[in-house]
């Protein structure tokens, strides 16, 4: 293997190659064997630290931080209070000493001109400089006032396994509602702050239904063979105009990195709930739950322009899964089914994708995924 | 109002002594930071301690933030470096398990749960924890801030004060010193290691 090679496998990996560098490291990997199987091992490297489980901070540390902020402060009250009379007894005293080593110096300086010198040293050394004037005694610069205040460091209100078991009981709530309709979205290694890009995309749509449920996706869960990493699926309760305006705005959050698929079943998305650590959010209702267009046929249309198409995007018309199943899975197709030839740019956020069918089955309920592909972290 | 923002106006409000304010941004970000540092130092209680201690000291330099970055980034440079500092000046190079740690456990809900699943992945956490805290503690705040916290090479090399080109080799020789120390869990399992459940997403 080409040793010059090896230290570019990583930041391929990473995207952080450019175009040439990209290439030259798929070139190698396509021919040969060991450069494949070192870039294989060690994205299961970056996947293996990516997809740690996430420790829980058990305590709120602000209480703790506002109480020594208070602390600190009254600390340096003090010290400035003592420093206050110290100041006004040495500025004196230094002066004075100031002038008393002017005086000794220019002294000093007359008695060195005026006398042989006993040995012969360079002036400059037989001369003290002359000193510094005294430097104003400043007080430290303090901190933002603080006033004072009585921090009482909350209780701890649920534990973390109250909170979770809650929280999934919440999900399987909202997964057991054939009143609504779900979106899940997955978010595959975008990182934390991604994650929060995604948590504000959902927070600046409308929804009628203040909750939503993240759920962290951790091991073994691959959703792009790209991309094996770890991902987030999202469980929201909304409408069709909610649904719409939600597209959208992911569309201008994540451009060409919204992937529809078919709805999983509740089934599905249950067992992806057991797969990682669920949250529940809670917001303001925004909006009005609306009901299914009546003539929606049981399937789900998308449209997507074909520059998307020919990159990742998972389309399917694949029927609702049946709630009877035991374990339904939906079907992939990987072949477009809206296409428009020559179809211009992404969607933008003003004119949202025409609007998806609404699968009418047995129930009113329709489970609509979009996939979120990240080969790229957004730049947002 | 934006989160960015929001923390723009809480921040102001804590220079102008609004200490209330400032345990907002507290409370906002203590989560996103811990398991950082818990990675970082591998012992909960220094993790919490250097979790206290970042935020006292982003307290002291808030004039010193000018919003150039989000306020998340900023205090995540300042508990990032405190933390390097610490290790260094203490000479730990982490401590292997989590001691009082509480690591989210997707098995709350036994019902729900693949019985096995759990074990065999805290097993495998437990050895990548390990390997990662027998990294020099450079080349670990590299990977972490890489892999868990999906930082940019540019972002990292900013927060840690080296170039670009040595983030890019510490990474690549942290992540190959990683291959060695859990070469069994590495060249056994495949890159693709899919569920029976989202296999059948990637199948035709």
């Amino acid at each position: 293997m080409n040793v010059d090679l090896d230290p570019l496998l990583s930041a391929y990996l990473d995207g952080e190659l450019d175009a040439a560098g990209r290439r030259r490291v798929e070139q190698a990997t396509r021919s040969d064997p060991v450069v494949a199987n070192r870039l294989a091992a060690l994205a299961r490297v970056r996947d293996l630290v990516a997809t740690l489980s996430s420790p829980v901070l058990s305590e709120d540390v602000s209480g703790a931080v506002l109480l020594a902020l208070a602390r600190r402060h009254e600390t340096r009250r003090t010290a400035w209070r003592r420093a206050g009379v110290v100041t006004a007894m040495v500025v004196p005293g230094l002066a004075a000493a100031a002038a008393l080593l002017l005086m000794f110096g220019l002294g000093k300086q007359a008695s060195a001109l005026k006398m042989p010198p006993r040995q012969p040293q360079p002036l400059a050394k037989v001369l003290p400089s002359p000193p510094h004037p005294p430097r104003p005694v400043t007080a430290p610069r303090p901190t933002p006032a603080l006033a004072r205040v009585a921090v009482a460091i909350p209780p701890v209100l649920l534990t973390r396994e109250t909170k979770a078991r809650d929280d999934r009981e919440t999900l399987t709530r909202m997964l057991g509602r054939d009143d609504v309709r779900f979106i899940s979205v997955t978010v595959d290694t975008f990182g934390p702050s991604s994650l929060d890009d995604m948590d504000e995309a959902i927070r600046f749509s409308n929804f009628r239904e203040p909750l939503h449920a993240r759920v962290r996706i951790v091991q073994n869960i691959v959703i792009d063979p790209n991309r094996p990493g770890p991902g987030c699926a999202y469980a929201l309760v909304m409408d069709e105009s909610e649904h719409r305006l939600f597209r959208s705005n992911l569309d201008a959050r994540f451009p060409d990195s919204v992937h529809e698929s078919p709805a999983p079943s509740r089934e599905t998305l249950a067992r992806l709930s057991t797969a990682g650590h669920v949250e529940i959010f809670r917001g303001q209702a925004r909006a009005t739950l609306m009901d299914p267009p009546p003539d929606a046929a049981d399937d789900i249309a998308v449209r997507h322009p074909r520059e998307i198409l020919q990159g990742q995007v998972v389309v399917d018309t694949n029927p609702r899964a049946s709630k009877t199943s035991p374990m339904p899975l939906p079907r992939v197709v990987k072949s477009p089914m809206v296409v428009a030839s020559g179809a211009p740019a992404l969607p933008k956020p003003a004119s949202p994708p025409a609007p998806a069918r609404v699968p009418r089955g047995d129930s009113s309920s329709t489970l609509y995924v979009v996939w979120l592909s990240a080969r790229e972290k957004p730049r947002l | 109002m934006s989160r960015i923002n929001d923390d723009v106006s809480l921040v102001s409000a804590s220079r102008a002594g609004n200490t209330e304010a400032f345990g907002i941004l507290v409370r906002r970000y203590q989560d996103r930071l811990f398991p950082t540092l818990l990675r970082l130092t591998g012992c909960a209680e220094d993790a919490h301690d250097l979790l206290q201690d970042a935020f006292l000291k982003a307290y002291e330099k808030l004039e010193r933030f000018h919003g150039d970055s989000s306020f998340y980034t900023w205090v995540y440079r300042i508990a990032v470096n405190l933390t390097l500092s610490d290790r260094r000046r203490r000479r730990l190079p982490g401590r292997a398990g989590f001691a009082g740690a509480e690591l989210s456990d997707p098995s709350d809900d036994p019902s729900m749960t693949d019985p096995s699943r759990p074990v065999e992945q805290a097993e495998r956490d437990a050895l990548v924890q390990q390997a990662l805290l027998a990294l020099q503690p450079d080349h670990r705040a590299v990977v972490i801030m890489k892999d868990l916290d999906g930082f940019r090479y540019e972002e990292i090399a900013d927060a840690l004060g080296i170039p670009v080109g040595t983030v890019r080799s510490r990474l690549h020789r942290a992540r190959s010193d990683l291959r060695e120390r859990l070469r069994s869990i590495v060249d056994d399992e495949p890159v693709r290691a899919a569920s029976p459940l989202m296999q059948s997403f990637l199948e035709e």
